[in-house]
């Protein structure tokens, strides 16, 4: 009984190791920089996303707190704490919204509800981080100095798009394993 | 110097962890704040010569080579895409008004700054021996801790994926790519020398669901042994921390 207790959790963390290093490999690879702030566009998101629909918010917020986080230690180490922060919360919040898809419910708005408040939150939480949260933590530490208000609003475009077609793509593997058919 | 130095890696890591210990915290990179070029520092500079120095004397000549060739694989796309874009946003006037003379710098630094970074993080990674340390946990007697266990688990399906899964899709993708790219666009070709172009949101979509299809196989790829890996893992004795045994005395 506790061997298959033990053998769950593995499983668990098992699958919240394959969507992280998805979502790590998804970031490194394809990465499209961003002049404004030295950021780059990626599809990382993706995996936090698909993983929150189809495994629920714990799972959801684990692959988002680990994968993104993860590249940007390669390369880019002053987003580490935002990208935990904003993607972690969107793999949650996702997760929570699209849980109830599990259970029989199988809506296909239900799913594209928790995306589109996936994409807000990665929107929102990347402008309060750039704007807001890093010039405040730059006054007492110099490393994260490296964006302002103006930077974060020309950096709100390619979130929309980065989340969007991240949240599409995300939606078509939904929609795969889940098997909806509309 | 050409294979590194003949210490455990557990000494190893932790020299690389000092090294990498500005390049994570700023500090004291931010005390040599003088610009050579507008966005690069001496302190970077610096910096990335010491790195590399270090690298190629902990880990040997031939694993410092292997962390830059992966490095400029890297960077070369982001920075020379990152100028290119900035380019095209100055071309139709969105971008910095000063032109390439404006934004140059900053990729030259972005540019320094990747290539000193990430070989480090390579460096760090393949420190570790990771089957060794899989095997010496596989072949313990005395049993596995459960935090070990897991660490266990997610070390095997990081491995799984890097280095099988995603060179699998890679294959898939160069081989097989330029084929799936035409399906179905005969539909466009009504036999005449000039062919009606093929739409741009047909190839959006083509492109959308070639990604939608990717992402299917890398999960599919990475997930399928996980429940095997878990019985295997879980089945290792347990071994439990003196004070919290459970055991009952016979």
């Amino acid at each position: 009984m506790a061997q298959e207790a033990q053998q769950k959790q593995l499983i668990t963390i098992g699958i919240i190791a394959a969507y992280a290093t998805l979502a790590f490999v998804g970031t490194t690879i394809i990465r499209v920089p961003l002049p404004a702030t030295g950021g780059y566009f990626n599809l990382g998101d993706t995996f936090v996303m698909a993983s929150a629909l189809l495994h629920g918010p714990l799972i959801g917020g684990a692959v988002g707190l680990i994968g993104p986080a993860l590249s940007d230690a390669i390369g880019f180490p002053q987003f580490i704490l935002a990208t935990a922060v904003v993607k972690g919360i969107e793999g949650v919040v996702v997760g929570l919204v699209g849980a109830g898809l599990r259970k029989g419910g199988r809506s296909g708005l239900r799913a594209i509800m928790a995306l589109c408040l996936g994409v807000i939150i990665l929107v929102a939480g990347y402008y309060v981080f750039e704007a807001m949260v890093y010039p405040a933590l730059a006054q007492s530490v110099p490393f994260y100095g490296v964006t302002d208000a103006k930077a974060a609003l020309a950096e709100i475009v390619p979130n929309i798009l980065q989340g969007v077609l991240s949240a599409v793509i995300a939606f078509g593997i939904w929609r795969i394993f889940i098997g909806v058919r509309k | 110097m050409l294979t590194g130095l003949k210490w455990k890696w557990q000494i190893k890591l932790l020299l690389l962890a000092v090294v990498a210990f500005p390049a994570f915290t700023g500090y004291p990179l931010g005390i040599f704040d003088q610009p050579v070029i507008d966005g690069l520092t001496r302190g970077w500079i610096g910096y990335g010569i010491v790195t590399h120095i270090a690298i190629g004397l902990i880990l040997g000549a031939s694993v410092w080579a292997g962390c830059l060739a992966i490095a400029v694989a890297i960077v070369l796309p982001v920075v020379f895409g990152g100028a290119g874009i900035s380019y095209l946003f100055y071309l139709t006037g969105l971008g910095d008004a000063a032109g390439p003379a404006g934004y140059s710098g900053h990729y030259v630094g972005l540019c320094v700054t990747m290539l000193t970074v990430i070989p480090l993080a390579n460096g760090l990674i393949s420190v570790v021996p990771v089957h060794e340390v899989e095997k010496r946990l596989l072949m313990r007697t005395q049993g596995v801790y459960r935090r070990e266990k897991a660490a266990l688990m997610f070390i095997r399906v990081f491995i799984h994926i890097v280095f099988f899964v995603i060179p699998n899709i890679l294959e898939v993708v160069r081989e097989e790519r330029f084929k799936n790219e035409q399906i179905g666009d005969d539909r466009y070709d009504d036999g005449y020398a000039f062919p009606e172009p093929i739409p741009i949101r047909y190839k959006i979509g083509r492109a959308i669901r070639m990604l939608v299809y990717l992402g299917v196989e890398g999960i599919c790829a990475s997930i399928q042994y996980i429940p095997l890996w878990a019985e295997e893992i879980a089945r290792l004795p347990d071994r439990r921390s003196p004070g919290k045994s459970n055991y009952r005395k016979e």
